[in-house]
C-alpha cells in the first residue's frame, strides 16, 4: 500500500506535488493571523501580488493598476497609495516590502520598528528565487513562494525541452530587440536573457553589446535581423524618441516586412521577474510569425 | 499704500508662525489634531511622534530656512547690483551646488554614503564662492561680479549637462532631474545640522549691510562720500548669498523665482530702500516657500509634485504681474 502510495506521488509532477505538501501543512498549523504589508515601488507591488493572499494587502502604489503591471488585474479594488514616509508610517503596516523605492525613508521606518523586506538587486533565476523565499517567508507564505519557485523551474524545463524538440534550436532566429526609445538589450541584461530562452539568438550579443545600448540603424540596415521583438511601442506613456532610431522610415520599413512579435511591456520589467512568462510569449507567437 | 517697516515685519512674522505651525497639520497621512498636539509635546505612538517630529517639522525648518535666504539673497543682490532682475542664481552657486549633487548621483556615491549628494553639492557652492570672492578681492566692480557669475553659472551648467549627457541608465538621469527640479520630502534633521550652519553663517555675513545698500543705491561716488566701503559691502554680499543659497540648494535642490519675486512684493508694499527690504524680503521668502511646500504636499497625478516647479508656477505670473503694474516706475 505504501509502495503503490509512493509510486502515485512520483507520477505527480514535482511542483503539484510540493503545493499539495505545502498546502496539507498549512491545513494543520494553528490559525494565526498572516502579517498586513505594504509594497513601496512598482517591482514590490509585483512580489506582494503574486506571493501575499489578497486580506494581506494594506496598500499597492498607484502603478500597480497601470497597463505595465504583470498582476494589473489582481490589483484591481486593493488600496492604493502614493508610498510616502508619512503614509506608510501612518498605516503602520506588520510589513514594508521595497525593490528599488523607499531608500530615503529607510531611517525613519527603522526608527518606528517596522520590519523592511528589500529585495536583492540583480538578475538571473538565482537572485529572483531567492527574493521569492525572502519576501514569501517575510509574508509567511513560504509555501506559495516554494511552489511558484518549483513551477518556474519546471516551466523553464518543459521550454527548453520543447524548443530541443520542435527543430527551433536548429532554426537560431537571429532577433533584435528594439524599443520606441531605441534602445536594445545586450549581454547580461534580463531582456536578453529572455530573447535566449525563447531559443532566438541575440543579435545585440552578436554585435558585442552589453547592457542597454542605442543600435546603430547603419549595421542593423547592414545585417538586417530574421526576427525582432519590439516592447513598449503601445504604452500610451511612452512614445518613439525623436532621436532613437526607431521613428526613421527604415526601422518603419523593417517592422512592416521582417516578423515581429511585440511583447507588451509588463512582461519584460522588474529585472526579469516574468522571464519565463516572457520567454514563453515569444516561443509561442514564433510558428505564426515565422512561417 | 505703502505701510510701516515694523508693521509688516510683526505682520509677516505671525502669517509665518501661523503658517507654520498649520503646515504641521497638514500631510499624506491624515492624522488627528489632538494626535498631532500630543505629538509635539512628546507623547503619543511612536509612528506619529517620527511623522510630526521627525518628517513634518524638519520640513518646515527647513523651508522656512530655505525661503528666507532666498528672499534676503535676492533683496540684497538687487540692491548691490543695482538690478531688479539680479536673483541668487546669479551668482552662479545654485549650478555648482547643483553640478555637486548631479556628479554624487552619477558616481553613485549616495548609495554607499546617505551625506554623499548633500556635501557634494555643499563643496560646489563653497568651489563658486571661493572664485567669486577671489575675484571680488581682485577687482571690486560690480560688472565684473556679474560677468564672473555667469560664468561660473554657464560652466557649471556645461558640465551638469555633460554628466546628464553620460548618466548610466535613465533611473540615475531621472534621479538627477528630480533632484534639480527641488524638494522638501524626507529632509531630516541631519539635513538641518549640515546646513544650517551655512545658512546662518550667509546670514551673519550680510548683517548689517543694510545701510550700506541703501547708500549704493545713491551712486558708487555718493555712498563712498558717505563712508561706505564698498568693496568690503560687495564682498559681504556675495559671500553671505553664496555660502547661505548654496547650503539651500545642497538639502533642497534648485529652487526658482522665490529670491526674485519676493523683493518686489515687499518693494510694493514699503517702498524701494534696499536696505529696508532685507528683512521683509526674509520672511516673505519663508512664507512663499512654506505655502509652495504645502502644494507640493497635495496628491497630484503620477509621483511627487517638486518644489522648484510650484514656486516656478506660483512666482513667473506673479512677477509678471508686478512687473506690469509698475512698468510706468522702471521707465
Amino acid at each position: 500500500m505504501i509502495i503503490a502510495a509512493t509510486a502515485r506521488i512520483t507520477i505527480i509532477r514535482r511542483p503539484v506535488a510540493a503545493a499539495i505538501f505545502f498546502a496539507f501543512l498549512t491545513l494543520f498549523s494553528p490559525v494565526e493571523a498572516k502579517p498586513r504589508a505594504v509594497s513601496l515601488d512598482y517591482c514590490a507591488d509585483q512580489f506582494l501580488l503574486a506571493l501575499a493572499d489578497r486580506d494581506q494587502i494594506m496598500a499597492l502604489t498607484t502603478d500597480a493598476i497601470e497597463s505595465h503591471s504583470f498582476y494589473q488585474k489582481k490589483a484591481e479594488g486593493l488600496p492604493l497609495f502614493h508610498a510616502t514616509s508619512e503614509e506608510v508610517l501612518h498605516m503602520r503596516p506588520d510589513l514594508v516590502i521595497r525593490t528599488w523605492g523607499g531608500f530615503t525613508m529607510l531611517p525613519f521606518l527603522t526608527r518606528a520598528h517596522m520590519a523592511v523586506v528589500s529585495a536583492e538587486y540583480g538578475r538571473g533565476p538565482d537572485i529572483l528565487y531567492k527574493n521569492m523565499r525572502r519576501i514569501g517567508a517575510a509574508l509567511q507564505q513560504s509555501g506559495r513562494a516554494e511552489a511558484m519557485i518549483q513551477d518556474q523551474k519546471a516551466r523553464l524545463r518543459a521550454l527548453k525541452a520543447k524548443i530541443h524538440g520542435s527543430g527551433h534550436q536548429g532554426h537560431k532566429l537571429r532577433a533584435a530587440y528594439i524599443t520606441p526609445g531605441g534602445v536594445t538589450a545586450g549581454a547580461n541584461t534580463s531582456v536578453n536573457d529572455i530573447i535566449k530562452g525563447a531559443g532566438l539568438t541575440s543579435l545585440a550579443e552578436e554585435w558585442g553589446l552589453t547592457g542597454w545600448q542605442t543600435v546603430p540603424l547603419e549595421a542593423l540596415i547592414k545585417n538586417p535581423p530574421d526576427i525582432i521583438i519590439g516592447s513598449f511601442f503601445h504604452q500610451k506613456n511612452l512614445h518613439v524618441s525623436h532621436w532613437s532610431l526607431s521613428r526613421h522610415d527604415q526601422i518603419k520599413k523593417m517592422l512592416a516586412t521582417i516578423p515581429t512579435i511585440m511583447i507588451p511591456g509588463r512582461y519584460l520589467s522588474c529585472n526579469g521577474l516574468f522571464s519565463i512568462d516572457a520567454s514563453e510569449y515569444i516561443h509561442d507567437r514564433l510558428e505564426g510569425v515565422t512561417k | 499704500m505703502k505701510i510701516q517697516q515694523n508693521f509688516l515685519i510683526i505682520l509677516l512674522i505671525t502669517a509665518l508662525l501661523i503658517i507654520a505651525f498649520l503646515s504641521l497639520f497638514l500631510g499624506a497621512a491624515d492624522i488627528p489634531a489632538r494626535d498631532i498636539l500630543l505629538a509635539l509635546t512628546g507623547g503619543g505612538d511612536t509612528s506619529t511622534r517620527i511623522i510630526i517630529l521627525e518628517l513634518r517639522l524638519p520640513r518646515v525648518v527647513l523651508g522656512i530656512m530655505a525661503g528666507a535666504s532666498l528672499g534676503l539673497s535676492g533683496a540684497a543682490l538687487q540692491g548691490l547690483l543695482r538690478n531688479p532682475l539680479a536673483d541668487p542664481g546669479i551668482v552662479g552657486v545654485s549650478a555648482t551646488a547643483g553640478l555637486g549633487a548631479v556628479m554624487a548621483i552619477y558616481f553613485g556615491l549616495s548609495s554607499t554614503f546617505p551625506l554623499a549628494i548633500q556635501i557634494m553639492s555643499m563643496a560646489g557652492a563653497l568651489l563658486a564662492t571661493f572664485i567669486l570672492s577671489v575675484i571680488s578681492r581682485r577687482d571690486s566692480s560690480v560688472l565684473t561680479l556679474i560677468l564672473a557669475g555667469i560664468g561660473i553659472s554657464s560652466l557649471a551648467t556645461a558640465a551638469l549637462s555633460l554628466t546628464m549627457n553620460f548618466a548610466p541608465n535613465p533611473m540615475s538621469l531621472q534621479d538627477m532631474i528630480m533632484w534639480l527640479l527641488g524638494s522638501l520630502e524626507n529632509r531630516t534633521r541631519t539635513d538641518i545640522l549640515l546646513a544650517g550652519p551655512f545658512i546662518i553663517g550667509g546670514w551673519v555675513i550680510m548683517r548689517g549691510t543694510g545701510q550700506g545698500l541703501d547708500a549704493s543705491s545713491l551712486g558708487e561716488d555718493t555712498a563712498q562720500s558717505l563712508g561706505i566701503d564698498l568693496k568690503k559691502l560687495r564682498l559681504k554680499v556675495i559671500l553671505g548669498s553664496a555660502i547661505s543659497v548654496g547650503a539651500v540648494v545642497s538639502v533642497c535642490g534648485a529652487i526658482g523665482f522665490v529670491g526674485l519675486v519676493v523683493p518686489h512684493i515687499i518693494r510694493r508694499l514699503i517702498g524701494h530702500g534696499p536696505g529696508r527690504l532685507l528683512l521683509p524680503s526674509a520672511l516673505m521668502g519663508g512664507i512663499l516657500l512654506t505655502i509652495a511646500d504645502l502644494i507640493t504636499r497635495i496628491p497630484l497625478g503620477h509621483g511627487q509634485l517638486r518644489l522648484g516647479v510650484v514656486t516656478a508656477f506660483v512666482g513667473a505670473p506673479l512677477f509678471l504681474a508686478i512687473i506690469y503694474k509698475t512698468r510706468g516706475a522702471m521707465r
